[in-house]
Parts: C-alpha cells; structure tokens; sequence
C-alpha cells in the first residue's frame, strides 16, 4: 500500500510541473463559473426575443422601454439607440449585447452561457455515465472471466458495431429529441470502450500477488474487484472519462448541429453553431462565439487528459 | 531525420496550392461565349416519368425535356405548344386540339395518340399516380382512376394522329392552362411499352422539348442540351444546361458568389437582406400560403375561440420584416393573391377576414376557459429543422408566450417523417405550405373539405363542403367564385388553420442570365427562352 500512495504524491508534484495544464485547468474552471453565473450578468433571459435588433454587432448598446407581464416575460414598448424618456408603469434600461444578437435578436452573452451549462453538462454527466456503467460491467467481466467474459465481451462487440448515427436517429424517432435523449444516446455507446480497457486491466491486475493475498484472507470477490483491483486502475479510468468528457461534448455539438439535439429555444454550443453558421458571411460573431469556446474547452480537457495520462504513467511521457 | 519533415511538408503544401490553382482555373478558363447556363436545382429529381413525378424539382427538369399542348409564357398565359391551334365549344366543355409537326428526340412524329395513351396511363389505376386527379377534370377520369369505367370511357381520344379531342366533366376555365402542366405531358407510347425504365437513363430517355437529356450523374448534376428535333428549335438560345444538386445553401451561394453557378434559389436567411439590398437576389410572386395546422381532433384546438385566440395574437408583419425577409405578404385569409376572381384579384375581393388583436384574442382564451392563459397545456408544435421554418417557430413560440402566457414545445422531425405524422394526424400544431397546380382558388379551397386526402386539420363543417361542391360543379364562373368567397369566410371564422404569409420566391440571377421565366406554378425556373448576354 504504500508504494500506492507515494505514486498518488509524486503524481501532484509531476502535474504542478505542467504551465499548459494549469492554464488548462484554469480555463475550466473559469468557463464553469461563467456557465453558472454568466446567464445572470445581462438582464437578458436566453429565450428574449427583440426582433427589430436582430443580428447586431458585439457591443452594440440602445435603450429599451418595456413592462413586465405577470409571466415574468416583458413587453417592448420602444427600442431605440437615442435616450427614450420614461413613464409611469414603465421601465426604460440601457443594455448591452455584449457579443452581438442573434437572427431572433436574443443576447449571444446569456445564451452562449446558457449554452455553456447543456455543453459543459452533457459532458460531465457522459463521463459519470461512463465512469460508473464501464468500470462495474468491464470490472465484472474481467474479474470473472470464462464464459461470462465471453458473453459480457460479444454484448458489448455487438452494441459497438451499430452504427452511431443511424442508433441515435432511431431513438430520436423513439424518444422526444432533448436532452435526456442525447444522455441516453451518448452514455448509451460511450461506455463501451471504457468497459473493454477496464476488463483489459482487470485481467492483468487479478494475477497480482495482492490480490492473492487478499484472496487467502478470505475477502469476497466484491470486495476484491472494488477494495483492490479497481482503485488500482484507477489511473487509466481517469485519464480515459477526462478524455470522454470533450469527445461527449462535440458528439452532442454535432447531433445539435444536425437538428436532433436540444429542442429550441433552449441553446447548446453545437445548436448556437448551427444557427451562426447560416450567418457566417454578414455576422461573422455568431459563429465565432461559440465556436471558439467549443474550441478551448476540448482543447483544455484533451490536454487535462493527456497530462493525466503522462502523470500516471511515467512510460507514456513525451521526452 | 527531423529536418527532412519540414521539407515533406512544404511539397505537401505546395502540391495542394499548385492543385487548388489549377482547379481554380479551370473554371475560370471556362468558355463563356457558348450559350450555357448551370442552375442549382438543390437535389436530385425523384423520377421523370411525367405520370409519377409530383414534386417541383422533377417539374423544372421535366419543362425543359417535354412540352404539354401548351406552355406557359411569362404571363403565365397558355401559348402554343405541340398544339397549334384549339376549339372549344359554346359551353366549354369540349375542345379538338389540333398538333403541329412535332418530333420526338429519337425522330419519332409527336402524334394525339401518344397524349391519349400518356393521359389514360396518368389515370390508370395501376400506374398509382398522385397526380391521377390533375386530369379528373375529364369526363370519366375519376370514375377510371376509381376503377368504375374502362379506359374506352374517358373523355380523351385521338381522332387521328393530329388530332386531339378533350371531353370534360364540367367547363373548366384553367383547364388550358394545366395542358402546360409536367403530368399532362405526352410520352412516347412505343418507347415506354418497350421499356418501362425508359425515364431513367439518357440513353433510353425519349422527350419532346426544347432540350434533351445528356448526362445525369446522380446526385451530382443533370446535363442538357439544345434539341435539334424540337419544333422551334431555332428560337432555342440556349445550347447547354447544367442542373447541379448542392443541397447545402451556404455552398450553393459561395457558389453563386464565384460564378460557378448563374442562377440559384433560396438563399441562406441571414443573407437575404443584403443579397436583395445588393440587387444580387430579386424577389418573385409564388401562389402559395405558409400556414399553421391546428389538429382540430385535439381537446384543446377542437375549440374555436382556442384557435382564434392563437391566430390572432401573432404579429405577422413583425416575422415578415424581420425573420422571412422577402417582402412576403401577411396572410389574413387563405387564398393568396394572383388568382383571378369574379373580375378582379380574387383576394383583393375578399380581403381580410380576421384581424391581429391581442387584446381580442385574451378575451377569447378566456372565453374558452383560460383566463390569462391559466391551466393551458404545453402545445406541441411540429416543425422541420430548416431554416425558415424553425425561426418562425421560435418567433411564434415567444409571441404566444408573451402575449397569451401559453407556452408550446417545438418538436422538430425529418421532412419525410413530418409529412408522415401530418397525413396520420398524429400532431396538436404543425407547419404547412399549401402551393397551386393550378391557377384557381378551387386548388386551396377543396383541400379542407370534410373528406379531402389534404386535410390534415381534420376539420369539417357541411356549409363549406355544400359550397366547395358549387365551385366544383356550376358551371357559371360567377357563381362558384362567390361560393368559393363564402367558404373561405366559413374557413377562416372558424380557423381550422392559421394563415400566415404569402410566400415569394428569392432567386438569384447573374446579370448576363436572361429569358428566364419563373413559373408561379409547376416548376422553379423554365428555360425555353432562356439566353445569355455579355
């Protein structure tokens, strides 16, 4: 056991090491506080329409007059770039689109934000998925091994060779399309290599000597397979569920890019994508936004990943 | 070894640049003095067999490849098509149309016996053509299509191979006009007995007008050229066409944008302001109405002050100005303008029949029971994710919203899958289009008759069907369009549906493209008098 926790302590010293990994680091943790307080800095809800300012520009500001209705949704009385004088019952604001209006004259700030929470959750909740269905069903089937790894294997080799697309564009058919359903989807065949790497390391780690030791202990096998083998891979399952995380990302990107991810008016990174894509030449921002937090954020996790993976194990180190 | 990378890469590079130059000028180098025009048709024609194509794609290819007896010039008047001249008698119910000299590409006379055979076959049960009722204007048509009457009983015959003698049900007065129609065009009787995939390859293709099939690469272009064999083939400017299938908008305008294409339609939203603030894009009529369907078996919809509240607290003008962008024209009734009616515009006559008032339509939510939009339930609206579409959708969603507290879910499906949940009724609100095949306002107004194949409302009332039923059989033109006014009032008072614009059509010409028509029916762009000039 100790040459288990001095492992786990050269690893902190190793990964302070890295600038690009801190940078990494930072840049989630910034985007994940923004993605929950972001929506609250503009007075703007995701879904406010203003259709007159559709398409402006980043940092374009003007005066709006408005009363609420009970719904907490408002009423434009007047839009203007001048001053507008107030009256009783209204209220006039000057406001700001910080990175320009979309085609329906929503705020790009609250919803790209508001994205930032669909994206950055959809790929947090994948990798649990991941992380708890692929280590017990990869774990189990290694442990035992035999015929139930036999089976256990050509279930997951038969699920692996549907194709993706054509599987999600059946459940969305099944299912309404939203958020559940990309879960649903993605969690649903992400798990699979995940299960196949686990019963990889499962196999080899059940031959130590520790686990024998433990074995002539008496400790049952559920034991064994959760006290032992599995925190002893540990390594390896980190740095593959920090890896899914960005790849869960961009899959629910590119099923929201194709039109069957989240239903409107709700906004992922993907579905702003698509809508600034049609605008690329005239207002460039609606695409840039977007794709350029979509960018950083793989690039931050993949590279979170690939230090983990040098951290914990010294042989994959790029000299 | 690592400095040999860097160089790797540079040829690399190189190549790809020396590759992109000489892709680039090769179309550059394109000759411009022949006669040629590349239009993107957007995607690939299902079929060209004039009895089983339907759809607007197939149209356009098929004006080009056939004529009818007559064609459609840019006013949308018959003229003269394989047909030189035609009678029709006192009560217009019987015309002898009489042929020209015509050929068909493979030197064959273009004869009356190929229209009986190409008409019966578009009728006949077997072929299961949707387009079977284009014709059932004829005496017999519909009791043939319906397998009541043999084909000997139809109101078609070739008196001889000149002439053409039409017997109809009733006095149709467009009924010239859909002569020009794509299913009314004659095939030739041997070569389709001979072999039923004739339609299918250029080889074996077999048509009559003013060009013919060279080349069709699937899903990457259609090729034409001029027809020598075509009886006006001297009038013909144009020597080459080139139909592309660039489904995805963006590239068809980059496309357009570098001259690789000269004519293009429906360009991305986004840009449709500043391509028509351009002069880039031009703007063109299109009998056809955008629409809400409201599923009048639901609960909730099956109450009419439900779907008039909704109907009118949408502010139409707003999504016209700001989302659709092409100068479309508010709908506040069904039948869109360009139709003619008693004597003027039939909607001039009708105008308006409801109003959008937001105030009206709370206090008609409240009359149906919900008093501030109060225990409203969630509303599916079922949309396809397509531009246009899915704006609007999202536009409505936050007006209702706002102005009526309802909320609704937008579910977006695949066109093929939408159609399919729309035709089942298996919807609450969905999204429409209704176009023309024909210039009348019967061609809207029969579609939501009690039992019609179109009505997915699945809305009835015995007072509109009793008035579609005038308009379909009196004889006295007066009379069926004041019938056909009365019923779109019961129409829209009762608002099984909620109209919401007028479409136009945006397409983009290159300035030295000329002669282009743009039907307001059938097909997207037609070619017969189409030229270049530089």
């Amino acid at each position: 056991m100790q040459l288990y926790s001095s492992n786990y302590s050269n690893l902190w010293i190793r990964l302070k090491e890295k600038k690009l990994l801190l940078i990494a680091l930072f840049t989630i943790v910034t985007l994940s506080i923004l993605a929950i307080i972001g929506p609250y800095l503009t007075p703007f809800t995701y879904s406010e329409q203003i259709l007159t300012l559709k398409n402006k520009p980043p940092g374009y500001d003007f005066y709006l007059k408005y009363n609420k209705n009970n719904n907490g949704t408002i009423n434009i009385i007047e839009v203007s770039e001048e001053p507008i004088e107030n009256a009783a019952g209204f209220k006039v604001e000057k406001r700001i689109f910080l990175f320009g209006s979309d085609a329906l004259g929503r705020d790009l700030f609250t919803r790209i934000w508001y994205g930032a929470r669909i994206s950055l959750s959809i790929g947090l909740a994948t990798a649990f998925i991941v992380f708890i269905i692929g280590s017990i069903y990869g774990g189990l089937s290694g442990y035992y091994g035999g015929w139930i790894d036999e089976v256990m294997m050509r279930i997951v080799e038969v699920l692996n060779s549907i194709p993706f697309l054509l599987y999600v564009i059946l459940l969305m058919l099944i299912f309404e399309p939203g958020l559940k359903t990309i879960l649903f989807a993605i969690g649903g065949v992400y798990w699979l290599p995940m299960a196949r790497m686990i019963r990889g390391q499962v196999i080899t780690l059940k031959e130590q000597d520790y686990v024998l030791a433990a074995l002539s202990l008496g400790a049952s096998s559920w034991r064994i397979l959760f006290k032992h083998i599995l925190p002893n891979s540990l390594g390896p399952i980190l740095v593959y569920t920090t890896l899914t995380i960005p790849e869960a990302i961009f899959t629910e990107a590119w099923l929201s890019f194709l039109g069957m991810g989240v239903s409107v008016p709700i906004a992922s990174w993907g579905s702003l994508i698509n809508d600034g894509i049609e605008g690329m030449r005239s207002y460039p921002w609606q695409l840039f936004f977007p794709s350029f937090l979509i960018t950083i954020t793989m690039l931050a996790f993949n590279i979170i990943g690939d230090s983990l993976r040098d951290a914990f194990d010294p042989r994959f180190k790029r000299k | 070894m690592p400095q040999k990378k860097p160089s790797i890469l540079f040829l690399i590079t190189l190549i790809v640049i020396g590759l992109f130059i000489i892709g680039c000028n090769k179309s550059s180098v394109d000759e411009k003095k022949i006669q040629q025009i590349t239009y993107n048709l957007g995607t690939e024609p299902e079929t060209l067999d004039p009895a089983t194509a339907t759809g607007r794609i197939e149209a356009t290819v098929q004006m080009a490849l056939f004529e009818g007896l007559t064609r459609l010039d840019e006013n949308n008047k018959p003229v003269p098509g394989i047909a030189k001249d035609w009678k029709v008698n006192k009560e217009g119910t019987n015309y002898i149309f009489c042929l020209r000299d015509a050929k068909w590409t493979n030197g064959d006379l273009v004869t009356a016996y190929d229209f009986e055979y190409a008409w019966k076959r578009l009728l006949n049960p077997d072929t299961g053509a949707n387009y079977a009722y284009q014709l059932w204007f004829l005496k017999n048509g519909e009791e043939y299509t319906k397998g009541k009457v043999s084909a000997d009983e139809v109101g078609v015959k070739a008196l001889d191979e000149k002439t053409l003698e039409v017997e109809l049900k009733v006095a149709t007065p467009h009924f010239l006009s859909l002569t020009a129609f794509p299913s009314l065009y004659p095939v030739n009787k041997n070569i389709v007995e001979s072999n039923p995939n004739w339609h299918t390859k250029p080889e074996t293709f077999v048509g009559n007008g003013p060009f013919k099939l060279v080349q069709w690469e699937h899903n990457q272009q259609i090729v034409l050229a001029k027809n020598p064999t075509y009886w006006a083939n001297e009038d013909v400017k144009l020597d080459k066409l080139i139909m592309t299938m660039i489904g995805e908008q963006n590239t068809e305008l980059t496309m357009f944008e570098t001259n690789q294409i000269d004519i293009a339609e429906d360009p991305p939203l986004s840009e449709i302001r500043r391509l028509l603030d351009e002069g880039t894009a031009s703007l063109h009529p299109e009998i056809s109405t955008y629409f809400y369907s409201f599923n009048t078996d639901n609960p909730v919809l099956g109450d009419k002050n439900v779907r008039r509240a909704l109907s009118m607290a949408i502010d139409r003008q707003s999504l016209i100005d700001n989302i659709a962008q092409a100068s479309q024209k508010p709908a506040l009734a069904f039948v869109p303008y360009g139709i003619p009616g008693k004597g003027k515009d039939f909607r001039e006559e009708g105008g308006n029949y409801f109003e959008e008032n937001v105030e009206k339509a709370r206090e008609l939510l409240a009359l149906a029971g919900y008093p501030n939009g109060e225990d409203f339930p969630v509303l599916e609206l079922l949309c396809v994710a397509r531009g246009n579409h899915q704006r609007i959708a999202e536009a409505i969603q936050e007006m209702w919203l706002k102005n009526l507290n309802i909320r609704v879910k937008i579910t977006n499906q695949e066109w093929k899958v939408y159609l399919q949940s729309l035709i089942e009724g298996n919807y609450q609100i969905a999204i429409a289009v209704w176009g023309t095949d024909y210039i009348d306002a019967l061609s809207f107004m029969d579609v939501f008759i009690s039992d019609g194949s179109n009505n997915v409302a699945n809305w009835s009332n015995k007072e509109y069907d009793r008035l579609i039923e005038i308009a379909q059989t009196n004889d006295d033109p007066k009379a069926r369009i004041e019938a056909m006014h009365d019923a779109e009032k019961i129409l829209i008072d009762e608002m099984p549906i909620m109209p919401i614009y007028f479409f136009t059509n945006v397409n983009m010409y290159k300035p030295w493209v000329k002669g282009v028509i743009v039907p307001v029916i059938g097909g997207f762009q037609e070619f017969r008098w189409a030229y270049i000039s530089k």
